[in-house]
């Protein structure tokens, strides 16, 4: 028995898993155009377009920016808004003139020296509706009630933020750490694995119609004064992108999932990579208790 | 005498001489090589003038013979020509008059036994050596044989088991059981072994018998012998990365693969990621997989059926083993109930690793003061087997397994030391498992001689369940919250059927049957419930519901000899599959063709349609527990398959080698894979054919095994050369795209070496090309916020852009297993220990692939992981 449990032990040992450097290069399929936006209803259009990079460069996460591009942007297929090249918080973006409207579909196109033009769109959705924030200090818990449309499929991104009064208006400033009860989401892992999140994506299969109190855990108790919940409505590109993203990055990217299988990052970008997607964002805050 | 008086004379004298120029004491001269027996005649008409008149449709004169008879009497020319064939040749006027001799028939039938325990023996040969004819024990070990009535003995044999010869009465039809007696030599280890008969005198081809001997026999992983990683290393099976995750049998998905147990489907046959298989060695009988050309009885899967019959217990006395390896520990009894009538075997194992190793496990998942954590498989097998006479006899039997998870976790951060202490306390439990349960009703009933027929009733389910508790109490304030959530899947079937075995003449073998399955699909339920709100979650159950399908089937096949070198399997098998108000039809031809060579080769050929309605929803890198299956729907069609196969076989005259060369090309249509942005875990909702898209595949080969069946050296050789793509509309642009199971070239070395009577050395080396492998071709940048000036801006993400499905390879694998026995044989009892080293030179094969990224060099480069390095292991097992 004494030989048995020795042997046992040393596999433990051995079976750790071992990993090395693969004797296979990572191809690379030339440059594209990058074209990235979330047109938020009721503010100007910010749009990236930067050049893509081999996958073996990592640079810092810095992309070429290509402020020399050609990008037009339209509203239901007509000339929309002039668009003019921005650096804001040190990175360049072209900023429209106009701020989006709710409802309609936008389309931007790009064009520079050398590359494949490249053109996406999208439609904006319906702002959610969300009231009843409530939070206690010292608790472990937020919560306010969605209220679900039953017209159509709708999809949600959740944020909190820590937030501060500044003259009288309530100013978020730090994103809070937290998960939702799996009954919204079906995803148990979350609280097998202790894991917590800057922000959720849900669509409302669960919910549809409906109203329903969130119950949101967060990571760390709340002892600050303000709280804002942000509850951003997506389009269906927006979700898929978002939520294949995230895959991407849990599962399929420089993973340690040995289960997960690589993850293709939805795009609605012709000729090029990136995505185009609407979004409507409401934002409600309360004082904690 | 004039010269007309001559001629009269001469006339009278010589008509009769030219009309009845020979009698049967005609001497004549006949030497012929390999010729038709037309041949011989046609020579005896032109030289003798000897006429023959037959029927050509009765009489066969292709039969090809070789004869060298130098002036010898017509009748024992005529004697040797035919009497092999039962031509009969009578003279009538001046002519032999060829018709098919009436020959009185007899049948003898019966079963093939263990002598020692009364175990039936699959596939042992009878054979009537003065005829050449013979048969094969069926897989309930029931033989029936027609022969000439004046047979006067059979021969039965079976490889670890001495040959016997059985006088036969004068006259009658009979029942014959034939006991064989095991050989003494290493009897304990080689208690069961199948001896098919030659490959050449079987019309079957793409079927491999699986002797438990050699599963036994093969360097083991962790201590574990394993019938699957077995079939694993012969030729067109590939098993998923380093032996996990599924088998896929020439480029088909893994759940094309029909798993019988005891003629029960088992839908899930691993253990921990397919590193096991849920049989447990100690109690099988015989395993076949059929690879293509499969025979009309069996039907449901497109790519293979691995048959496995277990033992149906001692009849005479009571026997058992105990072993325990470095994973598990497991035990058989088998006995009499009623002694020659009533016999019982039962089985269990279970890993037992989280025991050993619980305090380590416990601190790495920081489990708590009260924590717990279990992580185990186990398995159960129960048969009772009864004989109520020689014509009836009753098979009861229950398989269970699981893996499973259990954590508990416990923390009170009151009593922590600060900084840790917070004001809460908290508690979750966790368990996760998946397991087969089957149970079988068989009753074999012997109507005569030549019709036997057996009747089974079968259930089996496969399910997988995760549910968790969690509780959380602020110490403070009036905050508490418990959840409960449970997940849950679970498919069954339950199949009544009746199968007949006939064999009306020598020159047929009939079998037909029909069946009746009962399916019912849960594909994934939620259920949900929270304790500490007012307001509950907003349904307490999700995707609730049930899918009831019912599948028919009708099949029959013969085995017929059309001539003594052509023979043909023929066979239909139609299957109809009803569900939600949809009825699915399939006639599925089954063709199979033999021709035998010169020098005892066998060319054959063989044709089959196989269809599938049940689907398996997996990702598409590894088949996983939590897969989910689920019926044809309007959109998702049942799976359909077209295979021909071609190749020659040969097994030597000694039965020491066999040898097979076959080549195949195999279509499938409505194939399935999630779509690329599909969320898997939760895709089987009531729409679920909207998460998936449907397209073909086609693959195509070559499959070369040489095998070593008998002696103290045995082993096989056997190399794959294959090609295995899909195709779907939405991938890849609609261009087809290698398989995930697409190895080009593939060996495998097996090698058994028995030394003396106590030693037994083997090892195992296989060899594949790299498996097909999706990268990424391209990085940009990515996006989370609309704005600029949204608070607490993080940096965009990086979005890797995969390359074109499976465009690239991965690194060839190899690997050498090796593996030593010792028994020693005790006065009551038998001991043995084995050795293994799996992996033996630590080659570092590739689990799989991901980009690594190293920040202080600013590079990203792809990394594989190696999951199963050397692995030493040890087994001891004691037998009574």
């Amino acid at each position: 028995m004494r030989v048995i449990i020795f042997c046992t032990l040393t596999l433990l040992i051995l079976s750790a898993a071992c990993r090395q450097d693969a004797n296979l290069h990572l191809p690379y399929e030339g440059d594209r155009i990058v074209l990235n936006t979330f047109i938020q209803a009721d503010s100007p259009v910010y749009i990236r377009v930067t050049r893509s990079e081999p996958v073996a460069v990592l640079n810092d996460l810095q992309f070429d920016e290509l402020p020399q591009a050609r990008v037009t942007l339209l509203e239901n297929g007509v000339h929309f808004a002039p668009v003019h090249w921005q650096q804001i918080n040190g990175r360049g973006y072209f900023v429209s003139e106009l701020p989006a409207r709710p409802g309609q579909r936008y389309t931007v196109t790009v064009a520079a020296a050398g590359l494949t033009p490249v053109s996406g769109s999208d439609s904006l959705p319906a702002q959610p509706v969300i009231h009843s924030l409530s939070a206690q200090r010292t608790a472990n818990s937020i919560r306010f009630i969605l209220e679900d449309p039953a017209a159509a499929t709708n999809y949600y991104r959740i944020r909190l933020y820590k937030a501060d009064s500044v003259d009288g208006v309530i100013q978020p400033y730090q994103k809070i750490d937290f998960r939702l009860d799996p009954a919204y989401n079906n995803n148990f892992a979350d609280i097998i694995s202790d894991s917590y999140y800057k922000d959720v994506v849900i669509h409302d299969e669960r919910i549809a119609g409906k109203k329903v109190l969130l119950v949101l855990q967060t990571r760390d108790q709340v002892n600050y004064d303000y709280i804002v919940a942000e509850v951003s409505g997506l389009s269906e590109s927006g979700y898929k992108y978002l939520q294949s993203l995230h895959n991407q990055v849990e599962n399929g990217q420089d993973s340690t999932n040995i289960l997960g299988q690589p993850i293709k990052v939805y795009t609605n970008i012709e000729n090029g990579y990136g995505i185009v997607a609407g979004l409507h964002a409401s934002r409600i805050s309360c004082r904690v208790r | 005498m004039s010269f007309t008086g001559k001629l009269l004379l001469g006339m009278l004298l010589g008509f009769p001489l030219q009309v009845l120029g020979w009698d049967w004491h005609t001497r004549v001269t006949v030497i012929l090589k390999d010729q038709p027996l037309l041949a011989a005649c046609q020579l005896l008409e032109k030289q003798y003038g000897i006429h023959f008149s037959y029927s050509r449709d009765v009489v066969n004169l292709s039969h090809r013979v070789t004869i060298k008879a130098r002036n010898r009497s017509l009748k024992r020319v005529m004697a040797a020509l035919m009497d092999p064939y039962d031509i009969a040749y009578e003279r009538i006027g001046n002519q032999i008059v060829l018709t098919m001799k009436a020959t009185p028939l007899r049948t003898i039938s019966g079963y093939a036994e263990d002598a020692r325990t009364g175990e039936k023996l699959i596939g042992a040969t009878i054979y009537c050596p003065a005829q050449q004819a013979g048969t094969v024990t069926n897989q309930y070990g029931f033989y029936s044989l027609t022969l000439k009535k004046d047979t006067s003995s059979l021969v039965a044999s079976y490889v670890g088991y001495t040959p016997q010869r059985y006088p036969l009465p004068v006259t009658g039809d009979r029942q014959l059981t034939m006991a064989l007696q095991p050989r003494n030599s290493l009897q304990e280890i080689v208690v069961t072994e199948n001896m098919q008969p030659h490959l050449q005198e079987q019309t079957q081809m793409s079927k491999v018998n699986i002797a438990v001997s050699e599963v036994r026999a093969m360097p083991k992983l962790l201590g574990e012998a394993d019938v699957v990683r077995t079939i694993q290393s012969l030729p067109g099976v590939t098993g998923g990365s380093e032996g996990t995750g599924g088998m896929s049998v020439r480029g088909g998905s893994p759940d094309q693969n029909l798993v019988l147990l005891d003629g029960t489907p088992v839908f899930n046959s691993s253990h921990v990621f397919g590193i096991f298989s849920v049989f447990n060695p100690d109690i099988v009988k015989n395993a076949d997989l059929y690879k293509g050309a499969f025979p009309a009885r069996y039907g449901g899967r497109l790519s293979s059926i691995v048959d496995i019959s277990l033992k149906d217990g001692d009849m005479k006395a009571f026997h058992g083993d105990a072993s325990i390896s470095t994973i598990a520990a497991k035990f058989m009894v088998e006995g009499p109930l009623w002694k020659d009538r009533t016999s019982f075997i039962v089985s269990g194992r279970r890993s037992y690793l989280d025991i050993l190793a619980k305090p380590l496990i416990g601190e790495a998942f920081a489990d708590g003061e009260n924590g717990d954590l279990f992580a185990f498989f186990y398995d159960v097998n129960v048969r009772i087997n009864h004989i109520f006479s020689p014509k009836d006899r009753i098979y009861l039997s229950a398989f269970g397994g699981e893996d499973a998870v259990s954590l508990k976790q416990e923390y009170d951060y009151a009593d922590a030391t600060p900084p840790v202490q917070k004001p809460y306390r908290e508690n979750s439990k966790f368990k996760l498992g998946w397991g087969n349960l089957t149970g079988t009703l068989r009753w074999n009933h012997v109507f005569n001689q030549q019709l036997f027929s057996n009747v089974t009733f079968n259930y089996s389910q496969y399910f997988f369940l995760t549910q968790y508790n969690y509780r959380y109490e602020a110490l403070s304030i009036n905050e508490k919250s418990d959840l409960y959530g449970r997940y849950h899947s679970r498919v069954q079937a339950a199949v009544g059927k009746i199968d007949f075995d006939y064999r009306p003449r020598p020159d047929h073998a009939i079998k037909f049957g029909l069946a009746s399955t009962t399916h019912i699909f849960k594909p994934g339920t939620y259920f949900f419930e929270d304790h500490s709100n007012a307001q509950s979650p907003p349904d307490t159950s999700y995707n609730n519901f049930n899918t009831v399908a019912e599948e028919m089937v009708l099949y029959g096949e013969d085995d017929w000899q059309l001539t003594r070198n052509l023979h043909l399997n023929t066979g239909l098998h139609a299957a109809g599959f009803l569900v939600e108000k949809r009825f699915y039809l399939s006639l599925q031809p089954r063709l199979g063709l033999r021709y035998l060579l010169p020098g005892n080769w066998a060319l054959k050929l063989a044709y089959t349609h196989m269809s599938q309605p049940l689907h398996l929803l997996s990702n598409n890198t590894t088949s996983l527990p939590t897969d989910l299956w689920v019926p044809s729907t309007r959109k998702v069609r049942p799976m359909l398959s077209k295979q021909v196969t071609l190749g020659m076989a040969k097994t030597s005259q000694d039965n020491q080698y066999e040898f097979s060369l076959e080549g195949y090309y195999k279509t499938m249509d409505n194939v399935i894979e999630y779509t690329e942005e599909a969320n898997i875990f939760t895709a089987a909702g009531e729409k679920w054919d909207e998460q998936v898209i449907t397209g073909k595949g086609r693959s195509y080969g070559a499959e070369l095994l040489m095998e070593k069946k008998q002696g103290t050296t045995r082993g096989w050789i056997g190399y794959t050369l294959a090609w295995s793509t899909r195709q779907f509309a939405e991938v890849n642009e609609g261009r087809s795209f290698p398989y995930k199971y697409d190895p080009r070239h593939t060996i495998e070395l097996v090698f058994v070496q028995k030394l003396g009577k106590r030693w037994e050395l083997s090892a195992n080396w296989q060899f594949a090309t790299g498996m097909p492998l999706t990268l990424p071709v391209a990085s940009h940048e990515g996006i989370t916020a609309p704005s600029p000036h949204d608070p607490d801006q993080e940096p965009p993400p990086r979005v890797d852009v995969l390359g074109p499905r499976n465009s690239f390879r991965g690194a060839n694998t190899h690997r050498l297993d090796i593996g030593v026995t010792y028994t020693k044989k005790k006065k009551h009892w038998t001991k043995s220990w084995n050795f293994s080293l799996f992996n033996a030179y630590n080659q570092q094969n590739p689990f799989y692939y991901y980009v690594r990224t190293d920040h202080e060099k600013q590079e990203r480069s792809l990394a594989q992981v190696t999951l199963l390095p050397i692995l030493p292991s040890i087994t001891y097992t004691v037998r009574f």
